[in-house]
């Protein structure tokens, strides 16, 4: 045998130029396919040297916010000395003159990494040839162990799916509790016993309490009948988190104009009535707090995106891309009820699930908190609620507290003026079936705790 | 079409006169950026327009430098710094057009002296 490794297939099996060229060009059309490129490749899944220069210079515009367009990637190729040749311009002209807009990026993208996946396995397969043709006195079980470690690898999903063996196993969860045992013991000498966050704060202490914050990862659900507070929870979250915390938080509202969210922000960081700010019925000194509040949140790390028409593969798209360019720490979406339909033939509760999924997925993959926010029937069920309750980290439910509760539940008479429940439905990490009294004032557009009343 | 064409064409063609080290990296990019605020964007008219009064004149060396010099260092999306640049440019064309003016008004005279 002269020759190692035989070269008789066709060299095409092993790359297609046209679909690099497709998604780079997409990329430099479409934000969307800027996206899902930029999180499913990387320059080394592009056979071409200059494809992957080209998508390496088109990832960095992205991650800065510059829209990609022919001249801001030759302005960015010039400047670090990348573009040295006539011939890698006339590439990039050629790809961003060819673009075919066929709303098929995902296509071909799978088809640039199924053909980064095939190089790999025929340098695979060359290595283990040259093994064969070189190791003499190797052991069998040896050759073979490797080899299939290698193939396994290569056969692999692309999803994060490391195996943690024994030791890894054992080794993180000493950490954890020593990282705990640490921190307790610092906060009874330190903090006299308060508990800090692990996660970002949820602006109620006894939540807080409870649950140690919205950790990364976690999917939050928090259901209400309609005008019960829904938005305003959402919106007393992002305050706590953007404004009070100073984390990143993208916000999308399905049912709200921006004028409208904009307004809300007003009667939140002031303290004066909704219904005055709306009507323009306030003075010149309360006009000047509520400008003191607005520069707060200018200085906050609050991402609006109001979106009526808003499907789940499109806040998927908008949170990766926020992810990549503003470091998002929470998504809250509000509500998924208004989310367009995945598949039309789907019933409502199944609709929903696929919905709750898809943000679990979302929450775990970016390592961010994804609250998203459901309405709740008249009654005060949810439908496919037990479905919904298994992907959810945290449910809440928020209700009205009756005004025969109130009069007769000693235990209410304690806190000073609830009105509302916040109960905790399911706490992946901690306890759950608690109902916490709290005050919810629809005009101020403010929910806190409820005071303890000191006897 | 044919815009897209005429600037990806010309775009092309300030980045290869980069490569052959005909312009600098201050230079490419002004351009790059005077392209797009022409066939993109069409803002910041009276900058373009002023620009094109300046080509159309014959300056001194000394204050066609000055000239470039002024615009490399202007951010074209920092409004207050195009305005200032404009301002400038203009005073000097102005200041030129009367000094060539006033150059050729003594020729004549020395004409009519004749």
């Amino acid at each position: 045998m002269n020759q190692a490794f035989p070269q008789s297939y066709s060299e095409e099996v092993l790359y297609d130029l046209e679909s690099e060229r497709r998604v780079l060009s997409s990329m430099l059309h479409s934000e969307e396919a800027c996206v899902e490129a930029y999180h499913l490749l990387t320059a080394l899944d592009f056979y071409s040297p200059r494809h992957a220069t080209i998508f390496e210079l088109i990832s960095s515009l992205f991650e800065r916010d510059i829209r990609p367009t022919y001249v801001e990637l030759l302005k960015e190729g010039h400047s670090l000395g990348i573009l040295t040749n006539p011939r890698d311009i006339e590439e990039i002209k050629y790809i961003a003159e060819h673009y075919i807009d066929d709303e098929n990026i995902r296509y071909w993208v799978k088809r640039v990494k199924d053909k980064s996946r095939l190089r790999k396995f025929e340098s695979f397969l060359r290595r283990s040839t040259q093994v064969l043709v070189e190791g003499k006195d190797l052991e069998a079980d040896d050759i073979l162990m490797a080899a299939e470690e290698e193939l396994t690898n290569l056969t692999a999903l692309d999803v994060d799916d490391n195996i943690d063996t024994p030791a890894d196993v054992a080794t993180l969860g000493y950490q954890e509790v020593e990282r705990r045992f640490l921190q307790f013991k610092e906060i009874r000498e330190k903090y006299r016993g308060v508990m800090p966050l692990y996660g970002l704060p949820t602006g109620f202490d006894d939540l807080n309490h409870i649950t140690l914050g919205y950790k990364p990862g976690d999917l939050i659900i928090l259901g209400a009948q309609t005008g019960h507070g829904k938005t305003t929870f959402a919106l007393h979250a992002a305050r706590s988190v953007a404004v009070d915390h100073n984390s990143t938080v993208l916000y999308l509202n399905t049912e709200m104009s921006r004028e409208q969210i904009a307004l809300r922000w007003g009667s939140i960081l002031s303290g004066i009535e909704h219904d005055k700010i709306r009507s323009g019925d306030i003075n010149e000194n309360e006009l000047s707090v509520i400008l003191k509040g607005y520069s707060r949140l200018r200085e906050s790390g609050f991402y609006s995106y109001p979106c009526p028409n808003l499907t789940p593969e499109k806040a998927v798209s908008v949170a990766r891309k926020f992810k990549t360019q503003k470091n998002i720490d929470m998504m809250i979406v509000d509500y998924i009820g208004r989310m367009d339909k995945i598949d039309p033939r789907l019933q409502e509760w199944q609709m929903l699930e696929q919905i709750v999924k898809t943000l679990k997925m979302l929450a775990q993959n970016l390592k961010i908190v994804v609250m998203c926010l459901v309405q709740l029937n008249p009654d005060g069920t949810l439908q496919g609620a037990k479905r919904m309750k298994n992907e959810s980290d945290l449910m809440l439910k928020l209700a009205p507290i009756s005004r025969e509760e109130l009069e007769e539940n000693e235990e209410l008479k304690k806190y000073r003026n609830p009105n509302y429940y916040l109960h905790i439905e399911k706490n992946r990490d901690g306890r759950s079936g608690v109902r916490i009294p709290i005050v919810f004032d629809l005009q101020r557009q403010v929910m806190k705790n409820a005071e303890r009343i000191s006897l | 079409m044919e815009k897209k064409k005429i600037y990806n064409e010309t775009a092309s063609l300030i980045t290869n006169q980069a490569l052959l080290n005909k312009l600098n990296n201050e230079e490419l990019h002004f351009l790059l950026d005077l392209l797009d605020l022409v066939v993109v964007t069409n803002q910041q008219r009276p900058l373009i327009d002023v620009l094109h009064r300046w080509v159309n004149l014959s300056l001194s060396e000394e204050n066609n430098a000055l000239i470039k010099d002024v615009i490399l260092n202007t951010d074209v999306n920092d409004q207050a710094q195009v305005d200032a640049s404009i301002q400038f440019i203009e005073e000097l064309l102005c200041t030129s057009t009367q000094v060539t003016e006033a150059k050729e008004g003594s020729e004549d005279e020395q004409f009519l002296d004749l």
